[in-house]
C-alpha cells in the first residue's frame, strides 16, 4: 500500500533515516529514529505536528490493522519510508512543510483578543469537563466549580499559580512547581504535560514581538524540556521538546492566531472546539493551559474580572516586561 | 480492601483506550477503584496521596500502571489478570461517543450530533432538495445542495436568505467543492494552499484543481456555485459571496474564476468584483472572448489547463505566461505513428465524456481546430444531435446529460453505457479516435481503468477484425492522492495502448491532430 504525504511538520526529517517502530496507535504511528528522536506518521484526519507527516488517506486507514509493531525497524530513502516486511509505503515526495510562525501574529498582541471569545472557549471547557470529570477541570482559571477533591487539579492549580505569577513579573522560572506537574495525571500524554504546552502557546503568542519575553519563554521552555525528559514518558516529551521552540499543533497553533488576531467569536470556538477533539482529556488540558498562558502579560485584564478574581492575583496589572 | 498493581514496560494506548480500558476494569466484578496511568513519579504521588497505593514504586515514565482495588485479594487478582488481557486486545478503534448510537434523521439531529458544524450538503430528490436546505440555512449552516431540479425560484430565495445572514449556498446541482481541505462530493484530493476557486462547472473545479495540485502548488477552497448561479435570474449570488469571501481569506493569493460565459451584466459585476477584490485573478469563462475579460490584475484564460498553469504562476509571484500549446513530444510521435495506420474512411472523433465542463471545453478546441462538432450540448444550435443515441461525423457527447443518467448513476459512476457506446463507435468504420475523460476522487468509481479497459479491448479487437485501428486519447482528471490510485490507473491505460495527455485540452488537441494527420475532415 503506497500513501502519500500530505504535509511535513518542521522537524519531520528531510535526509534519509533509519529507525523503528516506537508505538501504534489507530490514527498515529509513532517511529523512534537513530538518534533517539520520535516523528509521528498521523492520517489524513488528524492535526499536523511539528513531528509528524500526515498522509493522504486511503479513507479508513487504521495503522492498527496494518501489521505495524513495535520494534519493527524503519528506513526512509529517497523520500520513500519502508518498513520491514509490511507492504505499507509513505512517499514524503507530495507533501508540504508545515511549521508555526508566530512572527506574523499582528504587533497589537494580546490587545486584540475578544473577551467574548475566551468566555466562549471558557464555557466550551465547562461542558467538556461536565461530560469527561478525568483531566484538568477548567474551575482551576475561574475558582468556580473546582472539584477541590481532586488532587491532580488542586496540585495542578497551585503549580499554574505559580507559574502566572513567576512569568508576570519576570521572576525566577519555578523549577520545583514545574517538576510537580510534568508528567502528572491520566492520559498517553499526562494532563500537567498538556497544560504546560498550552500554556507555552499562550506564552509564544504574547512573546513574539517583545524579546524580554521571549527571552523568559524560552528559558522556561528549556526547564520544562529538562524536567520532561526525566520525569515524562517519550511520546509526552516529544510534544514539550517542541512546545518549548515555539511549534505546535496546527489546530492549537491556529487557535492562537485566531485570537491574537480578534477573529470572532464563533471562528475562535470552532478552532477552540478542534484542539478539544484531540484526545481523551488532552485537549481540554491544552485549551486550559492555553487560556493560564495569555493571563499574565495581559497589558488590561483580558478575562472578565469575575474570572480574574478567583485566580488569586493580588498585585495591579501591568506590563512589566 | 486489597490493592494490586502491575507495571507493563513500554505498553502504549491512546488517552481515549486507556480510559476505555479503566472504565472495563472498573466494572469487573469486586472492583471498587481502578486507575491505568503513565507510571510517572508525579503519577505514583498522587495514587499514593489517594491512597491508592499502598508503597512508594520506582517511577518509569514510558511504563503503564495498573491499579486495582478491590474488596478481597481474590477478586483483585481475578481483575488483575483480566485488565492484563484486556490491554493485550487489539484497541477498539472506534471512539466512545455519546451519539454513536444515534443516527440522525434531519439536519437538526445531526446539528445535535455535531454541534460544531458549520456546512450541511444536501443531497435529496429535487422537490424536497429546497425546503431541506432552508431548514439548514436557519440552523444557521452554509449548504452545499448536490440536488438538481430545484426551481429557479427557489434557488432565488435560498441564495438571497443565505447572503442575508451571510451564509453561503453552493447549489442546486454542486457537484464538487473543497472546504478546508475536505472533498465535497465528486473532489480530488488536494494540497493545501494558497489558490482558491469558485466555479460554476463541477469537472471544470475539478480539472483546474487537480492540474494545479499536479504541479505541486496547492488549493485554500474551493467553492462551487452550481450550474444556474451565473444566470440573470440569479444573478451569480454565490460566486460573487465566493470572491469576496476568497478576497478576504488570507490563505488565498490567487482566485480562479472558472464557468461557462455568464450573461453580460452578470459577467460585469463579476469581473467588477474580481478587480476590485485586489487579489489577482485568473478567469475561465469557457468560450468568452478574452477581450471581454481582460482588465487590470485579471487574466483571461482560454482552457482550464491554462487557468491552473497560470494560477500556479501567480501564486508563485511569477508574472503570467500562458503555456505552450505543445503536445509532449514522445506522444506526438507515437500519435503520429498511430495514426499512419488509420484507414482512409476513419475520419472522425468520438468524444465520450463523464464531464459536462470537459465536454464543452473539448467542442471549443475542436470547432477551432477541425470544424464543427455535432453534441448533445452543441455550441451552435444546427450542431445538436438528432439522435443522441448515434453520433454523426465529429461528435463529442456529455454523458453526464440527463438524457443518459434518468434512472441510473451518473457516468463517473457506473460506467456500464460509456462502454456500450465505445463499442458502438468501435463498430462505425468512419470512427478514428475516441476521445475520453477519466475523472478521479471522492465520488467517482474505485477503478475507472478496470472498468474502461475490458470495453476498450473489445472494442479494438471489433475494429481489428474489421481491418482497422481504433485510437484512444484520454486524459485522467486526479491527483496522486486521490484513493484511485493515479500512478496505477494512467499505467493500466498507457498498457493498454491509450494515448494519455495530462489535461482535457492537451488530449482534445492531441485527438485533433490525429484525425487532421490521417486527412479528416476539415
Amino acid at each position: 500500500m503506497l500513501v502519500c504525504a500530505l504535509v511535513l511538520g518542521y522537524a519531520f526529517p528531510s535526509h534519509p533515516f533509519k529507525g523503528w517502530v516506537h508505538s501504534v496507535f489507530h490514527h498515529a504511528i509513532n517511529i523512534r529514529q537513530e538518534d533517539g528522536a520520535l516523528i509521528t506518521l498521523v492520517t489524513a484526519s488528524e492535526d499536523d505536528l511539528p513531528q509528524g507527516a500526515r498522509l493522504n488517506g486511503p479513507p479508513g486507514l487504521n495503522f492498527l490493522e496494518t501489521g505495524a509493531t513495535p520494534g519493527q525497524r524503519v528506513v526512509c530513502w529517497e523520500w520513500q519510508v519502508r518498513w520491514d516486511a509490511l507492504p505499507l509505503q509513505v512517499d514524503l515526495h507530495t507533501a508540504k512543510t508545515w511549521c508555526c510562525n508566530f512572527s506574523y501574529l499582528p504587533d497589537t498582541g494580546e490587545a486584540s483578543i475578544q473577551s467574548e471569545a475566551l468566555k466562549l472557549i471558557l464555557n466550551l471547557l465547562e461542558e467538556h469537563s461536565l461530560r469527561e470529570p478525568a483531566g484538568l477541570h477548567p474551575g482551576m482559571l475561574t475558582g468556580v466549580h473546582l472539584t477541590t477533591e481532586s488532587a491532580l487539579n488542586h496540585r495542578a492549580g497551585e503549580v499554574m499559580h505559580d507559574l502566572i505569577h513567576a512569568t508576570r513579573l519576570g521572576r525566577a522560572i519555578p523549577e520545583k512547581s514545574i517538576q510537580q506537574l510534568v508528567g502528572l495525571g491520566p492520559g498517553l500524554t499526562p494532563s500537567g504535560d498538556d497544560f504546560l504546552v498550552g500554556f507555552l502557546a499562550g506564552l509564544w503568542g504574547n512573546s513574539v514581538h517583545h524579546p524580554h519575553r521571549r527571552d523568559f519563554t524560552l528559558q522556561l521552555g528549556r526547564v520544562i524540556c529538562y524536567t520532561a525528559h526525566e520525569q515524562t514518558g517519550e511520546i509526552s516529551y516529544t510534544y514539550l521538546f517542541h512546545a518549548a521552540r515555539g511549534q505546535f499543533s496546527r489546530r492549537l497553533f491556529e487557535l492562537v492566531r485566531l485570537l491574537f488576531i480578534g477573529a470572532p467569536g464563533e471562528q475562535v470556538l470552532h478552532a477552540a472546539r478542534a484542539v478539544l477533539s484531540g484526545g481523551h482529556t488532552s485537549g481540554r488540558d491544552m485549551l486550559i493551559g492555553l487560556l493560564a498562558g495569555l493571563i499574565p502579560w495581559g497589558q488590561a485584564p483580558i478575562f472578565p474580572p469575575d474570572l480574574l478574581a478567583n485566580l488569586f492575583i493580588k498585585e495591579s496589572f501591568h506590563d512589566d516586561c | 480492601m486489597t490493592i494490586v498493581k502491575k507495571t507493563i514496560p513500554n505498553l502504549y494506548r491512546d488517552s481515549v483506550s486507556l480510559m476505555q480500558f479503566t472504565e472495563k476494569v472498573k466494572n469487573l466484578p469486586g472492583v471498587l477503584q481502578a486507575s491505568a496511568v503513565m507510571a510517572t513519579e508525579n503519577n505514583l504521588n498522587l495514587l499514593l496521596e489517594a491512597g491508592l497505593l499502598d508503597e512508594s514504586l520506582p517511577a518509569n515514565p514510558n511504563h503503564l500502571l495498573l491499579v486495582v482495588e478491590s474488596t478481597d485479594e481474590t477478586a483483585a487478582l481475578s481483575a488483575l489478570s483480566q485488565a492484563e488481557k484486556l490491554l493485550q486486545q487489539r484497541p477498539e478503534t472506534k471512539a466512545v461517543s455519546e451519539h454513536d448510537e444515534m443516527t440522525p434523521r434531519s439536519v437538526w439531529m445531526a446539528l445535535e450530533v455535531l454541534p460544531g458544524a458549520n456546512l450541511a450538503l444536501i443531497s435529496t430528490p429535487g422537490e424536497y432538495a429546497a425546503a431541506e436546505a432552508l431548514k439548514a440555512l436557519r440552523l444557521g449552516l452554509n449548504v452545499m445542495l448536490f440536488s438538481d431540479n430545484v426551481s429557479m425560484e427557489d434557488e432565488l430565495t435560498l441564495k438571497q436568505y443565505a447572503r442575508d445572514h451571510d451564509l453561503l449556498v453552493m447549489g442546486p446541482d454542486c457537484g464538487t467543492a473543497v472546504i478546508r481541505g475536505i472533498p465535497l462530493g465528486f473532489a480530488n484530493v488536494l494540497r493545501p494552499g494558497n489558490i482558491g476557486v469558485v466555479a460554476a462547472a463541477g469537472t471544470g473545479l475539478q480539472q483546474v484543481t487537480s492540474l494545479i495540485d499536479r504541479r505541486g502548488m496547492g488549493i485554500s477552497q474551493g467553492i462551487g456555485t452550481g450550474s444556474h448561479d451565473l444566470n440573470r435570474h440569479i444573478g451569480g449570488i454565490t460566486m460573487l459571496q465566493g470572491i469576496a469571501a476568497l478576497a478576504a481569506d488570507p490563505e488565498t493569493r490567487v482566485i480562479v474564476l472558472v464557468s461557462k460565459p455568464p450573461e453580460p451584466e452578470v459577467a460585469q459585476k463579476v469581473l467588477k468584483l474580481a478587480v476590485a477584490s485586489g487579489k489577482e485573478v485568473v478567469v475561465d469563462f469557457i468560450g468568452a472572448d478574452p477581450a471581454t475579460i481582460q482588465r487590470p490584475g485579471l487574466y483571461a484564460a482560454r482552457t482550464l489547463e491554462e487557468a491552473a498553469f497560470v494560477a500556479c504562476q501567480l501564486a508563485e509571484g511569477q508574472p503570467p505566461a500562458p503555456p505552450q500549446d505543445m503536445l509532449p513530444p514522445g506522444l506526438e510521435e507515437q500519435a503520429l505513428r498511430t495514426a499512419s495506420q488509420l484507414a482512409p474512411r476513419q475520419r472522425y472523433i468520438r468524444g465520450l465524456f463523464s464531464g459536462g465542463t470537459l465536454c464543452a471545453e473539448s467542442l471549443l478546441l475542436l470547432q477551432d481546430l477541425i470544424g464543427p462538432v455535432y453534441s448533445n450540448i452543441p455550441l451552435q444550435p444546427q450542431y445538436r444531435l438528432p439522435d443522441v443515441w448515434w453520433s454523426r461525423e465529429h461528435t463529442a457527447i456529455d454523458m453526464g446529460d440527463d438524457l443518459f443518467t434518468r434512472g441510473r448513476p451518473h457516468p463517473m459512476i457506473d460506467f456500464r453505457l460509456r462502454n456500450e457506446r465505445i463499442l458502438q463507435e468501435a463498430a462505425d468504420p468512419e470512427t478514428a479516435v475516441i476521445l475520453l475523460d477519466i475523472v478521479l476522487g471522492y465520488g467517482s468509481h474505485p477503478d475507472p481503468a478496470g472498468e474502461l479497459l475490458p470495453a476498450i479491448h473489445q472494442a479494438g479487437q471489433t475494429a481489428r477484425q474489421a481491418g482497422r485501428e481504433i485510437i484512444f486519447v484520454s486524459s485522467v482528471c486526479g491527483t496522486r492522492g486521490d484513493p484511485q490510485n493515479l500512478e496505477r490507473q494512467e499505467t493500466l491505460l498507457r498498457e493498454s495502448g491509450v494515448l494519455l495527455a495530462e489535461s482535457n485540452a492537451q488530449a482534445t488537441r492531441l485527438a485533433a491532430m490525429i484525425v487532421k494527420h490521417a486527412g479528416g475532415k476539415l
